[in-house]
């Protein structure tokens, strides 16, 4: 049974991973908290549902349609919403996240009205390893989420883009300085937050149902980039793994409405104990 | 009193700040405006009466978040737990123990202000979006407690509330007239009051908090005394709002106070203007008033059949970005820059760049 819970834990650790790690990719470059993250999850699992369903096209074809979706849809937001709001207070551009938010919500529910629809590409018999049962979803859940993590370390390390973009995190004055193109690494940030949240909406789309509220479950995954200090990848992915497992097995033991909230306790003890997160490099204040 | 000096070509203008000072504001306005709160119910029927109840709550509500996030910085997401705390606890002490009506309203708050130290307590280690996330978590801590103890709170049936409130001397029905003029007494006292505190000492203090928490500390001002205050002074209004918007709505449950509340009452904020009392005012009335402009404008502009429940979401969620977008400092802030700009008319900062550009030549 314990054995079963670290599993499924994991697996949902990992989506709340992916998910932070959409958070965090903004925050650090943007320092901005973009609470329509699982809002452009839900509609890429939709446009990767519609993929399925309306044009009969296979599961991988319609996932990678939902991540150039993802990074379409995220780059064009940052473009009309989040571009003339720089410079603005951190709380103006959260609440025009907020309407973004709302507004996705309401477009899919115009399109593909307020019923649950089911989307469940893998199949159905978990696989036996060892003495292990392991379900399709969880297994691929896990390996993505560990692929994708592989891919930004590299991509953040090595590529040019990645250096640029650590770069503005660092300082944004000075990467203008030396003559970023500051404005297309938001955007393009923007884009790659949008893509791992399609990758994050298609692999929790069999979890929960598809539905246009289904993007309440972003607002679960903030704990998991708080508890690695928003801004660090690792922290996010350990974040994310360290809530997923707990609160699976705390489910085992505890009454439900516990459960719900565990994230949340979580986070209330370490930030009291520790206010920084887990991963946190110090920075100088000025006044 | 500072004095600036602007050089025209050979000529140089003096003018001092007192000219364009915000606290020689002229109030002749107030009076009229409240005379007009006032005889607002002669005009107006019933379903209107009812929806100015709710504007008055949200104005409480909106005006003790300003007192939270505009005069002191502490960005909160935990505004809908103390006004779920406010309601439920008016709920318990009025219906369960039988506790007087004003009474357990105040106890409420106090309920409110005691509970808002485990928020309050951590604010001194946490900042900004890390206090807002951890406030956030208070919400559903606080929602699913509701749900927790049932035999207290009723869980998820709801809570019945008797929606007559007693003041001694008269029973007030809510959704009727005299007790519009009750609210409406306690909303003036509240934006009064809150007036009256950004002016003072404490106000001061908080600003200062609010513009560089460590610079403030530098300076002498009690960080934890004045942050608790703030956060107990806050939810000590919300708990009040709460109380009364259970008086209104008569029966409450946990989903009346989940996270979306908070996030309307923040958007309140932004979209009137933050910091401003007034701001905090005017942007309740709109948020509150808006789902009803909308169900107005379905019936004209969309096909019927259109689902009201998207379609609220989909035109309020428009009417947010278009206005933060095009209006980041809300409606109050767009005020004062159109007052400033009639009030030093000959001497805005655009023109005075002209016509020193224009007696370059000379």
């Amino acid at each position: 049974m314990i054995v079963d819970g670290i599993i499924n834990g994991t697996a949902l650790g990992c989506i709340y991973a992916l998910v932070a790690l959409g958070f965090v990719l903004v925050y650090k470059a943007t320092k901005v908290i973009n609470f329509a993250q699982g809002e452009i999850m839900m509609v890429c699992s939709y446009i990767c549902y519609a993929g399925i369903t309306t044009f009969h096209l296979n599961f991988v074809i319609s996932f990678i349609i939902a991540i150039v979706f993802g990074f379409v849809l995220g780059s064009l937001l940052e473009r009309l919403f989040m571009r003339p709001l720089i410079g603005y207070s951190v709380l103006s551009v959260v609440i025009a996240t907020i309407g973004i938010a709302m507004v996705l919500q309401a477009i899919v529910g115009l399109i593909w009205t307020f019923e649950p629809q089911k989307l469940d590409p893998f199949q159905v018999s978990p696989y036996q390893i060892w003495a292990v049962s392991i379900s399709p979803v969880h297994l691929w859940t896990i390996i993505i989420t560990f692929t994708l993590t592989l891919f930004f370390f590299l991509f953040f390390r090595y590529t040019l883009i990645g250096i640029n973009l650590r770069a503005i995190a660092e300082d944004l004055i000075g990467s203008m300085a030396t003559g970023i193109a500051v404005r297309k690494m938001f955007n393009f940030t923007w884009g790659l937050a949008g893509a791992v949240g399609a990758v994050a909406g298609v692999l929790l789309a069999p979890i929960v149902f598809l539905h246009p509220h289904m993007g309440a479950v972003g607002l679960r995954a903030l704990p998991a980039a708080v508890l690695g200090s928003f801004g660090s990848i690792p922290g996010a992915i350990v974040g994310g793994l360290v809530l997923g497992i707990s609160e699976t097995i705390a489910g085992l033991y505890l009454p439900k409405e516990i459960k719900d909230v565990f994230p949340w306790l979580v986070l209330f003890l370490v930030l009291l104990v520790r206010p920084e997160g887990i991963f946190y490099t110090y920075e100088q204040k000025k006044v | 009193m500072r004095t600036f000096t602007i050089k025209l070509g050979k000529r140089k203008l003096r003018f001092s700040d007192r000219m364009i000072k915000e606290d020689d504001e002229k109030r002749w306005w107030i009076v009229p405006l409240i005379l007009g709160v006032y005889l607002l119910p002669f005009v107006l029927d019933e379903y209107s009466i009812y929806l100015m109840h709710l504007i008055a709550v949200a104005i409480i509500g909106a005006v003790a978040l300003d007192i939270l996030c505009g005069f002191c910085g502490q960005l909160s997401l935990g505004h809908a737990a103390f006004i779920g705390i406010g309601a439920y606890s008016y709920g318990i002490l009025h219906m369960t123990l039988h506790v007087g009506c004003i009474l357990s309203l105040v106890l409420a708050g106090l309920m409110g202000a005691f509970l808002s130290l485990l928020v309050g307590i951590p604010s001194l280690r946490l900042k900004g979006l890390y206090l807002a996330i951890m406030t956030m978590g208070f919400v559903f801590i606080v929602d699913e407690s509701i749900r927790y103890f049932k035999e207290w709170t009723n869980g998820v049936e709801g809570f019945r509330v008797s929606r007559v409130i007693d003041l001694g001397f008269a029973e007030l029905n809510s959704g009727e007239v005299e007790f519009y003029y009750f609210i409406y007494t306690l909303v003036i006292l509240v934006v009064v009051a809150s007036r009256f505190l950004l002016n003072s000492k404490l106000g001061r203090a908080f600003t200062s908090i609010r513009d560089s928490d460590t610079a403030a500390e530098v300076s002498g001002i009690n960080l934890l005394f004045y942050k608790v205050l703030a956060f107990a002074i806050s939810s000590f209004i919300a708990s009040i709002a709460g109380g009364l918007m259970a008086i209104i709505i008569g029966t409450i449950s946990p989903e009346d106070f989940n996270i979306w509340l908070s996030i309307n009452y923040l958007i309140m904020l932004v979209i009137g203007g933050m910091g401003a009392v007034y701001g905090a005012v005017i942007g309740a009335s709109f948020i509150v008033f808006l789902p009803e402009l909308i169900s107005g404008l379905r019936d004209s502009f969309f096909p019927p059949g259109t689902e009201l429940a998207v379609l609220q979401y989909l035109i309020y969620g428009l009417i947010i970005l278009v206005f933060i977008v095009f209006e980041p400092h809300g409606i109050y802030g767009r005020w004062l820059v159109i007052k400033s700009y009639f009030k030093k008319f000959p001497f805005n900062e655009k023109r005075i760049g002209r016509m020193a550009w224009i007696l370059r030549w000379r």
